[in-house]
């Protein structure tokens, strides 16, 4: 039990976040269209190795790490267990994020136009702390009289799905790349627990010594795919990847970018991502609870005429007033839409590069700049600034430096490499550097890696 | 610059390898969670025509009423209770004082617990007591179904006018000390 209070913690501080902000805006590399549809592309065509033309992973956590918890030092558990709990706000969070990118393929229709489509997997859970009732559980509610404990800190969203998506980036003018991407998407499992709200208190009552109030309470989890047809819960791990592939339930989506030259050295790119939906119909289940309550105990009448069982009463006027339910109704999930955005000012020493069509274009060995993400999340959107600077090694060796604000961590360094074997382009990425030598101090961890077949 | 798969792979495998963990410690994780609840239980308010019957036109010395008590339904709670405590406040407005038994029986109408008597004096106002129960020194408490709240009024020379506006209000509240 113990561990599970321990499991229920820790997984309810979880949450996902794709940002693959290495990749976004980078040697032109094939990542980048899935991150910018606009983005330009000086290739002929592209194959992605199968499950590792894109590989991202990314752990986060704000408002303690690792290390609070389980440093070893002479602290009881317990006592390190307080002081995170004390530490924690209700819109800290825990998230997780992976995308494998099982097929990915482009090419050229002309010398304008690049179409790219393919097949990913996503898996995407986050999870607010709900500090009130961790500790609400935990200490119980005697030492918390007339205090309001909110349900509208539960707040979870998680998604397993499969995304068939293709793609168009085309060259408007010598200034301007605009790109689209529709997306099809197949949840395999989706929870979401949104939009509570309401109050529990214990306080202090004329009618008894306390009173215990459910105001206005107003909460649900929706499920689907977690359940089958019969209502047995799907415990096969290969019913919920065949799901993936348009075995579950649809959605659409679509993405858009640009890229925008103010100047042959002053560059613009941005994308809006994920603007799409998924209809649950199939495979959900959904608890609901709704309701106002006021219990101030038993009220014995002492009325002999008519004897009550006063806790049968209670039971049924709460029943009666709170409701309960489970249901099977369909319902639409919205998807974390993501913003991204760059400004990238190219400088150094100039560089040519051959491109499909014989013709040539112009590089700089080096460019400095900053971007922007953003990523829709229930309680508020999950904010990052990095700034960069990119170095050219070679005409086939590229890297890139960052540095990254945002929830997690102000300290945030990443770097990226993106390199041209042969026809093989691969692309590599590590964010947080200072953490990864101490992921037990680190809020957030990412990686980011490609391997395709690129054709000039 | 000579640069191989093999190369790049070794440079991104350092960067996990070298991950520091070693200043945690997950052998000792031993969460007690030790959560204190506390419930509102019985409450009543008597008055004046409640111990005084008007078809005989004389007092009742003695009122009782019974519940099911059913906190010790759930096998979670009796799993995990070190502790019980109970407190009552009364406000005696009678220019009479009474004792209030309080009993708890199991399913079998067998008593559980019986909590010693309270006399509470003519007009007093504030009557505050409390009786906590040591669950491994009483386990049979944890059969307790039902609980009898008997409000006895003590005798006296004066007897209740039923036209003259006395009341009794009881409080009480269970708190449980739970070791999850």
């Amino acid at each position: 039990m113990k561990k599970i209070v321990l499991l229920i913690f820790l997984i309810s501080a979880i949450s996902l976040k794709s940002q693959q902000k290495l990749a976004f805006s980078f040697a032109e590399s094939p990542q980048t269209l899935l991150l910018n549809p606009g983005a330009e592309t000086n290739f002929r065509s592209h194959y992605g190795i199968p499950m590792l033309s894109d590989f991202s992973f990314n752990i986060g956590l704000t408002g303690f790490n690792l290390n609070d918890l389980f440093s070893n030092d002479s602290r009881a558990f317990r006592t390190r267990f307080e002081q995170v709990l004390n530490k924690i706000n209700s819109t800290d969070y825990m998230s997780f994020n992976t995308k494998v990118d099982v097929l990915n393929v482009g090419f050229r229709l002309d010398k304008k136009t690049y179409l790219s489509f393919g097949f990913y997997e996503e898996l995407d859970f986050i999870s607010y702390m709900p500090k009130d009732f961790i500790e609400l559980f935990y200490y119980g509610n005697e030492p918390f009289l007339n205090r309001s404990f909110s349900l509208s800190q539960v707040s979870l969203k998680g998604d397993f799905l499969g995304v068939l998506h293709a793609g168009i980036s085309k060259k408007i003018s010598e200034k301007l790349n605009i790109g689209a991407r529709v997306k099809i998407y197949s949840s395999s499992i989706n929870i979401e627990s949104l939009n509570n709200y309401g109050t529990y208190v214990s306080s202090t009552s004329n009618e008894n010594i306390i009173r215990q109030s459910l105001n206005n309470i107003n909460g649900q989890i929706r499920t689907s795919g977690i359940v089958d047809a019969d209502d047995e819960y799907v415990d096969d791990p290969n019913e919920y990847f065949s799901r993936t592939f348009l075995g579950g339930n649809l959605g659409l989506g679509l993405d858009v970018g640009l890229t925008y030259h103010f100047t042959p050295q002053l560059e613009f790119s941005g994308s809006l991502l994920d603007i799409g939906f998924i209809k649950h119909s199939k495979n959900t289940k959904n608890f609901n609870i709704e309701g106002d309550y006021v219990l101030d105990g038993l009220n014995f009448q002492y009325d002999s005429s008519s004897l009550s069982n006063y806790w049968q009463q209670v039971e049924q006027d709460f029943k009666d007033k709170v409701i309960t339910e489970q249901t099977y109704e369909g319902y639409t999930s919205w998807r974390p839409m993501k913003i991204n955005a760059a400004f990238k000012y190219s400088f150094g020493e100039r560089r040519d590069k051959s491109c499909y069509s014989k013709t040539h274009k112009e590089y700089y060995y080096n460019a400095i700049g900053f971007q922007i993400h953003n990523t829709m999340r229930p309680i508020k959107p999950q904010f990052s600034f990095t700034s960069f600077y990119e170095a050219s090694l070679s005409k086939k060796i590229h890297t890139k430096f960052t540095h990254t604000i945002n929830d997690y961590s102000s300290t945030i360094f990443g770097a990226a490499t993106s390199l041209q074997l042969g026809k093989l382009h691969v692309f590599g990425g590590l964010d947080n550097i200072l953490g990864v030598a101490d992921v037990s101090t680190a809020n957030t961890v990412a990686f980011n890696f490609g391997f395709n077949i690129v054709i000039d | 610059m000579n640069i191989s798969i093999k190369n790049v792979v070794t440079v991104f495998s350092l960067c996990f390898l070298i991950s520091c963990t070693d200043n945690l410690n997950f052998d000792e994780i031993n969460l007690n969670v030790d959560p204190v609840i506390t419930a509102p239980l019985v409450y009543f308010e008597l008055d004046q025509n409640d111990f005084f019957d008007t078809a005989s036109a004389s007092e009742i010395p003695m009122i009782s009423d019974t519940s099911d008590f059913r906190v010790f339904k759930s096998s979670a709670i009796r799993n995990d209770i070190i502790q019980a405590v109970f407190d009552f406040e009364i406000e005696n407005r009678f220019d009479r004082s009474f004792e209030v038994n309080i009993v708890f029986y199991d399913g079998n109408d067998n008593i559980t617990r019986t909590i010693p008597s309270f006399n509470i004096a003519a007009q007093d106002l504030n009557y505050v007591v409390s009786d906590s129960i040591e669950i491994a020194a009483f386990p049979v408490f944890l059969t307790s179904r039902k609980v009898k709240v008997e409000v006895k009024l003590n005798p006296s020379s004066s007897q209740i006018d039923p036209n003259i506006y006395q009341i009794i209000k009881f409080k009480s509240t269970g708190t449980f000390y739970l070791s999850i």
